[in-house]
């Protein structure tokens, strides 16, 4: 009696079981469909918004079923593949091998230069191991076989940074940026031409501390513009306080001026009125800013 | 027949009792509520915060029952409820609501709302900050966008959120950290004279409340110090001694520091704990413990919130957002002023010191997003906008007592006090802050040897041995997470650029340009750093 009630307590407990699972299963299917994409458009906005997962899985199918356009789809399936979780070596090697594949296509597109500067990201950033040498490589090939492309131009920076900041004794270094030096005006992207600006100007300030070299590269960045508030008044600044290290006071009050501007909310603000003061240069008393 | 009746029998047919009733009023509010929530005519929005402390909830009633009022005048019958969650089970509240699908319209972001979480369950609001608020119409404000409107530009990172490069929050608030005291007491203490605004007057102030408990036999403490509360005032007294060093290690030219600044220029040798402006900033932190009750380092906040209350210390360091609990919890009139930093012209401490603290960085607080799956998405837009207006957020002050993220509104005069101060220098770093976790851990683990013994040199040695240990592991715990963000922006960027090939527009291509700009930004960081600490002995040691 004892015996058959418990079998028969389990064998209930087993069925509800069974029905949470259902439920739960058909619950998250039911979630799965509503919420996926239906284009590769959808897809994309997901995984702009870190929907990953959805947009890969997306992607995924679409490969399979030949959806819409072969390539996009591709792309989509390589990009997902870079941040999908677990990240396994083999998701790695097939994103490599797609976007390697897109990238080949001719007459180049820009499509082809974007999968090949993503290719060129994976040993760089994505890899458990980072190969910064093939990282090189393939960066300078996206720069010699799309030359011309402006979105190829992206690719000057890395290979700015990954020189300048890899292995290498000080003097080569010194060498490196010189040459990188007379890269810069062959470029003709503005956004790639302003990090290319960065990376040399935060090289000769981070490998030599040399104000002196690195104040022209931030003076040009701050020609090319920042877009991000916060970020712009940093480039402002710190571009003042090296020209004043350099001792050019006109360019350093001229960057101050224009940091105390958009200033209100810097806690910095007040040092800066104070190396205006020691350079003589009258400015207005702090306001109480906004309130 | 006779029945019985035991202890026992008794308390269960309580118990079973009280399990009954509450099981009624359980079963009677899910029947009201879903009868409420089923009439066609009322619109009900719900948002959900942790702000526990006394005024706020008061103040977000006064807001919510205005609100259905101005609708109400409009013809929309609207009913607001307010679900106040403790802090301590927030997280997993949101996160379940989240998941469940039952979340309410508003939730007050920062706990439990990751990026992902940011990403899949709230909706952006970049195109509705860029817009006026209605709500300031007839005010000094309108006409103005929306976000221009925050004291912060809503750049604090819980409005705008930098992985996601859209808007998701409107703040109500923000703090500042101060000295409170116990008026009646204090003019017992120190008569008429004024509060202290230097250093030196604050140690006076405190020898004179301990001269006073003796004199009158009470057991009374200076400050009521707790592992909550003593750091908002010894970090600030140690910051002030570091703000000269900060700007001789600034060697990147920004006039202020970070955590990495702080971690690299440590391990490359320009501070160390033998420097003259450290030693100076333990000696300022050992010199105020002794204000506090001993032992404060076991005691928690609520127990140095009583002993404020309960007049048992004259004085509590905390952050503006205590006040209003403060004025409810105590029975006599709560005073505030600014913390007591040394000034340059101080003849032990003042050769370190810049000059007073500049709180204009200030980030805003008490942030809501708004839910994709609310039911109502336009009237909780409308609120949230009501929420963020100039009208509103001066009754928020004057209810709340807590400062409005709105600018422009006229502080009532107990919300005064916590102005921020903006004309100020640049604070000093700290040795640790919660970001740097192992840094943290190996303050804490040898804090209590900072208050022991003749100086700090048992605590600088054991300093010595575990932080160089710490700080690399912070460094690389940074480099871990800047490596994921560039990780993550690689996929987006690629997603960014697909969306702008089949159609373009301003804000798409805002959002590309800040990408591109921040990846850049997040690169150069990994390589500077990994540069820096290969040069400086510390290989990568990627996990």
């Amino acid at each position: 009696m004892f015996l058959s009630r418990n079998h028969s307590q389990s064998r209930r407990r087993a069925r509800l079981w069974w029905i949470v699972c259902a439920w739960a299963c058909a619950g998250s299917l039911v979630s799965a469909h509503g919420s996926g994409p239906t284009s590769a458009r959808e897809a994309w906005e997901l995984a702009s918004q870190l929907r990953v997962e959805e947009a890969h899985r997306w992607f995924a199918a679409a490969v399979e079923t030949g959806q819409e356009s072969a390539r996009e789809v591709r792309f989509g399936k390589a990009a997902t593949l870079l941040t999908l979780q677990p990240k396994t070596e083999a998701n790695l090697r097939e994103a490599e091998r797609l976007l390697a594949e897109i990238a080949a296509f001719r007459p180049a597109d820009d499509l082809a230069v974007e999968a090949a500067l993503l290719h060129a990201r994976i040993p760089h950033y994505h890899c458990l191991v980072p190969d910064r040498a093939e990282a090189l490589r393939r960066y300078e090939a996206v720069r010699e076989q799309f030359a011309g492309n402006p979105l190829a131009e992206l690719a000057a920076p890395r290979i700015a940074l990954l020189r300048i900041f890899g292995p290498g004794p000080d003097e080569a270094k010194r060498a490196v940026l010189e040459e990188l030096e007379g890269w810069a005006e062959g470029l003709t992207d503005p956004v790639a031409r302003r990090e290319f600006e960065r990376v040399l100007g935060e090289g000769w300030l981070t490998v030599f501390r040399d104000d002196v070299r690195a104040l022209p590269h931030f003076v040009k960045m701050c020609e090319l513009g920042v877009v991000r508030r916060p970020a712009r008044l940093d480039l402002f600044l710190r571009t003042a306080e090296m020209a004043r290290a350099s001792g050019q006071q006109e360019v350093a009050r001229d960057f101050y001026a224009r940091f105390l501007e958009g200033s209100a909310r810097d806690n910095r603000a007040r040092l800066v009125r104070d190396r205006l003061a020691e350079a003589g240069v009258s400015v207005p008393a702090a306001g109480e800013g906004e309130r | 027949m006779k029945v019985r009746v035991t202890r026992e029998g008794v308390f269960n047919t309580i118990g079973v009792g009280l399990l009954v009733l509450c099981f009624v009023v359980a079963l009677a509010r899910v029947m009201f509520r879903a009868q409420r929530e089923s009439d066609p005519g009322l619109v009900t929005l719900r948002f959900a915060h942790w702000q526990l402390e006394g005024g706020v909830r008061d103040a977000m009633d006064v807001l919510s029952r205005e609100y259905e009022q101005l609708r109400a005048a409009e013809g929309v019958r609207v009913r607001v409820e307010q679900m106040a969650v403790p802090e301590r089970v927030y997280p997993n509240w949101v996160i379940t609501q989240l998941v469940g699908g039952t979340e309410p319209d508003l939730i007050q972001l920062g706990m439990g709302t990751s990026d992902e979480r940011i990403a899949r369950y709230f909706e952006p609001l970049t195109r509705l900050v860029d817009e006026p608020n209605a709500f300031n119409r007839g005010t000094p404000l309108e006409g103005r966008r929306w976000r221009e409107t925050f004291i912060d530009g809503l750049e604090s990172p819980l409005s705008y959120n930098p992985a996601l490069l859209e808007y998701y929050g409107i703040p109500l608030s923000l703090h500042t950290i101060r000295i409170f005291y116990n008026v009646p007491l204090y003019r017992k203490i120190a008569g008429e004279t004024p509060t202290p605004t230097d250093y030196n007057q604050f140690l006076q102030l405190c020898r004179r409340v301990r001269e006073y408990g003796e004199a009158n036999r009470r057991a009374l403490v200076p400050v009521a110090g707790s592992k909550y509360n003593a750091p908002y005032l010894m970090g600030a007294l140690y910051g002030s001694q570091t703000q000269r060093l900060m700007l001789e290690s600034d060697r990147a030219h920004q006039l202020r520091t970070d955590d990495s600044i702080r971690g690299l220029a440590y391990l490359d040798g320009r501070w160390d704990f033998d420097h003259p402006a450290v030693r100076s900033g333990l000696a300022l932190m050992r010199e105020v413990a002794r204000e506090m009750q001993p032992g404060f380092l076991q005691v928690a906040r609520e127990d140095a919130t009583v002993q404020f209350v309960q007049g048992r210390s004259l004085m509590i360091a905390t952050g503006s957002w205590d006040a209003s609990s403060f004025r409810v919890q105590a029975d006599f009139e709560i005073g505030v002023f600014e913390l007591p930093l040394p000034t340059r012209e101080h003849p032990v401490y003042g050769q370190f010191v810049l000059g007073p603290v500049s709180e204009a960085g200030t980030g805003t607080g008490l942030t809501f997003g708004l839910t994709r799956n609310s039911a109502n998405r336009e009237e909780a837009i409308r609120f949230l906008q009501y929420l963020g207006s100039l009208p509103a957020s001066r009754r928020f002050a004057e209810v709340s007592g807590w400062l409005p993220a709105v600018v422009g509104v006229d502080l009532p005069p107990q919300v005064r006090p916590f102005q921020p101060l903006t004309d100020g220098y640049p604070p000093g770093f700290n040795i640790a802050t919660p970001a740097t976790l192992e840094a943290m851990r190996a303050y804490d683990r040898h804090f209590y040897l900072l208050l022991q013994g003749a100086d700090a040199s048992a605590f600088v040695e054991a300093m010595k041995r575990d932080y160089p240990g710490a700080v690399l592991q912070d460094l690389w715990a940074s480099d871990r997470g800047r490596l994921r963000a560039v990780q993550r922006n690689d996929t987006t960027a690629a997603a960014l650029s697909q969306i702008g090939r089949a159609s373009r527009d301003a804000e798409h291509e805002r959002k590309q340009a800040e990408l591109t700009e921040s990846q850049f930004g997040l690169e150069l960081g990994i390589e500077q750093a990994r540069w820096r600490l290969e040069q400086l002995g510390h290989p990568p040691a990627r996990p």
